[in-house]
């Protein structure tokens, strides 16, 4: 009896854990703080807004590279500048393929409540770490938004899997994404 | 007496023997070797916010009107002058030293204590010293030049002057309309560009291309600050494979908030034996070659400093210097404007000497004497004050145009705030990495992209060496001649029997890989070691463990020194027992 006790509210406790901090690689998920993060990518040429996941088309960028478009959808917080911080990485292995820190001027919400980041951030993918194929492999993608002295404000991921676009690219983009 | 001395050279011998390594006898530091690498490309990277900041030092050799230079860039730029300076202090402050410090045993003069400095003091000899100069390829920077002709095209984003330059910002969408466009506009474009820039060619992409302003000359070149969006810095090497010279080197310095790493690229560390300590490690960019070389595809850096960013603070903008402009805007003459400027640091680089020679020409006759113009520029108010009252005729017909408000202000754009913005720098980022390679164009096949694993241990730019050098009782037979034992940094170990040679010429590098280890930065964790050539050089070296003798004969002095002791020790027992 005891035991079922102890079973029936461990899970309780990680299915609330997974409600406050977030589990798995859903596209939008309840943050640690009081706002809302949703991570998005866009279309080739970097508009629009859709949820990050599935499948993805790395997208060639001017230096020679290749990348996701990152788009963010931010609920609940004021406008302000806050620490971005991106970690990508494999999902076989946990191999990590990007880590890289920066600001973020986030804006004003519109009507509903959100902000959405106006243009699409080219999330670095190629030229891969030595070894680390990115090439048909499904990336967890994560970010995490916090203040100037690191209180942690919004933090979400998604999963998708990455591949080389076809054509005249096809060719260069797997000499480069596959480590 | 005789007794006497037996037993105390029998004593030193012991002590010396034991302490192989460490400093008795005579000390002598003295040999502080820095090698001199001329790096084909100087690039300083920062990351702010989500802007890669990239100061470029662009080197060219030829006609002002083909001088081209394209980059590709994910997002339209801003653009603004840097100044050399700054290449020139942080390659000061980074720079790799090998130092070696040379101990004497028993050597003329025995066994005093002090301190000689390259030679000159009270054992005879001391360490060689020597700063050489290691020519690197000479190529163009991140970009080419030369002539082509091609037709024009509509790609425009944007155009307009800063500094010397005439620049222009280009859609990439098209590869023909992009260099038609350049060949229309006078911007030049090596033949091979065609190929070398198809990577770089995307919906979205962009080149930012330069050239020289009309009446600008190569003096006149000055580096660029580009900033762009980009979540890491990178080196468009394929492109700059097209004006690459053999073995171009290629510095890199990051700023951030750790130590900086290739991402896509190896890492490698010297194997230290191989340098020429003794004649002030003038082989170094040999071995960066052979060392690199021995990585996958030749795609390797080596780290030659990672550490505090304060080496740099306050050398480029100390309190107090350039003055305030509106006072060297109000000099009354040209030797009180050339006062003010040595009063307050102002630097004689080719900016300066540049901004200078458009209102104070260098008389013709100093020319024709043979003064260059920085000598001309940076002692000005010598030249203009007491030098033209002893000299009238040398300027004789000479005429300047004094323009004081406007040379302030020329300054103030091409020399003052280029340089006071690039000392920010070092305040804002707190560690600094130098990262150093060479390629050859047939090796430029990859991009280097950098990246930040602050987890890493820094890394001096300061080697140490000890050269112990054995003098035997006879007295030394000079420098040259005289066995000695370097030990490098690392710990190996190098016997030169017959001395160092160091007058003879060419030094023989010990046999064996250049490289210590090769290994993979990550963005986290400890380095990944893919080929670890410790036990390879041990090997080379003779023996196992930490290495050994190049010939042996310090082994064998040793041995026949030990062996005359014994002698001499036999001959006093011998002695004593028929006194007693």
């Amino acid at each position: 009896m005891r035991t079922l006790l102890f079973i029936a509210a461990t899970s309780a406790l990680i299915a609330l854990s997974c409600a406050l901090v977030g589990c798995g690689g859903g596209s939008m998920q309840p943050p640690p703080g009081d706002a809302m993060l949703a991570l998005g990518t866009a279309a080739s040429d970097g508009s629009g807004f859709v949820p990050l996941g599935g499948d993805t088309t790395l997208v060639p960028g001017a230096q020679g590279g290749f990348h996701v478009w990152m788009k963010y959808r931010i609920e609940g917080m004021a406008p302000e500048t806050v620490k971005v911080h991106r970690e990508s990485r494999r999902v076989s292995d946990d191999a990590l393929v990007l880590l890289t820190d920066g600001t973020l001027d986030v804006g004003a919400p519109d009507a509903d409540g959100w902000w959405e980041l106006p243009t699409a951030l080219p999330n670095f993918m190629c030229p891969t770490p030595i070894g680390i194929s990115v090439i048909d492999q499904r990336i967890d993608f994560e970010v995490t938004l916090s203040t100037p002295d690191g209180t942690e404000l919004a933090k979400s991921s998604a999963e998708a899997t990455v591949h080389c676009p076809d054509g005249d690219q096809a060719a260069f983009c797997t000499k480069i994404c596959s480590g | 007496m005789f007794r006497r001395i037996v037993v105390a050279a029998a004593a030193a011998a012991a002590v010396a023997h034991a302490a192989d390594a460490r400093a008795c006898g005579c000390f002598a530091m003295g040999n502080t070797a820095q090698p001199v690498v001329q790096a084909g490309e100087r690039i300083l990277f920062a990351h702010e916010g989500d802007q890669v900041i990239a100061y470029i030092q662009i080197k060219y050799q030829g006609a002002a009107d083909q001088f081209g230079w394209i980059v590709p860039l994910p997002t339209v730029p801003t653009l603004e002058v840097g100044t050399d300076q700054l290449f020139t202090m942080l390659d000061s402050a980074t720079l790799p030293q090998y130092r070696l410090t040379t101990n004497q045993q028993f050597c003329s003069g025995g066994s005093s204590s002090g301190t000689d400095v390259d030679g000159e003091g009270g054992c005879g000899f001391g360490g060689a010293s020597a700063s050489p100069n290691y020519g690197g390829g000479a190529g163009s920077d991140m970009g080419v030049s030369v002539s082509r002709d091609m037709a024009a095209g509509g790609v425009v984003v944007q155009q307009a002057s800063i500094g010397p330059y005439d620049y222009a910002v280009l859609h990439a969408d098209d590869e023909s309309a992009m260099l038609q466009w350049l060949s229309d506009n006078r911007y030049f474009v090596p033949a091979g560009t065609d190929a070398a820039v198809m990577p770089y060619i995307h919906p979205g992409a962009y080149f930012l291309a330069l050239k020289l302003k009309k009446g600008n000359d190569v003096g006149d070149l000055q580096p660029v600050v580009v900033k762009y969006q980009s979540d890491l810095p990178m080196i468009p090497l394929v492109l700059t494979s097209v004006a690459a010279n053999p073995h171009m080197g290629i510095q890199v310095w990051m700023l951030g908030d750790g130590r900086a790493i290739p991402r896509n690229y190896y890492h490698t560390v010297i194997n230290d034996a191989k340098l020429d300590w003794v004649n002030g490690s003038q082989n170094y960019n040999d071995v960066i070659i052979a060392a690199t070389a021995e990585a996958p595809d030749k795609h390797s850096f080596v780290t030659e400093y990672a550490g505090t960013s304060g080496v740099m603070q306050g050398q480029l903008d100390a309190p107090g210097r350039f003055g305030v402009q509106s006072e060297l805007a109000a000099s009354a003459t040209d030797v009180e404007f050339a006062s003010y400027m040595q009063q307050h640091q102002f630097p004689f680089t080719a900016q300066t000497v540049a901004v200078l020679q458009k209102y104070i020409p260098e008389p013709t006759a100093l020319v024709n004497d043979g003064i260059q113009p920085p000598q001309f520029y940076s002692n000005l108010s010598y030249w203009l004050g007491s030098y033209r009252q002893q000299n009238p005729a040398d300027f004789s017909g000479w005429t300047e145009n004094f323009q004081p408000v406007m040379m302030a202000q020329d300054l103030q754009d091409r020399v003052v705030t280029p340089t006071l913005a690039a000392g920010a720098l070092f305040s804002q980022f707190p560690y600094l990495t130098r990262l150093y390679t060479t390629l050859s164009p047939e090796d430029m096949n990859k991009d280097p992209v950098f990246s930040y694993n602050p987890g890493l241990k820094d890394w001096s730019n300061v080697h140490n060496g000890t050269l112990t050098y054995h003098c035997g009782f006879f007295g030394d037979r000079g420098v040259l001649n005289t066995a000695a034992t370097l030990r490098t940094e690392t710990g190996w170990v190098i016997d030169y029997p017959n001395g160092t040679g160091a007058a003879n010429g060419a030094f023989t590098p010990p046999g064996g890989p250049s490289s210590q280890r090769i290994e993979i930065l990550r963005e986290e964790g400890n380095p990944d070691v893919i080929v670890d050539n410790t036990s390879s050089i041990s090997n080379s070296l003779g023996g196992g463990g930490c290495g050994m003798a190049v010939g042996g004969r310090a082994s064998r002095q040793a041995v026949g020194f030990f062996g005359l002791v014994a002698v001499l020790g036999i001959v006093l027992v011998g002695r004593r027992r028929r006194a007693s």
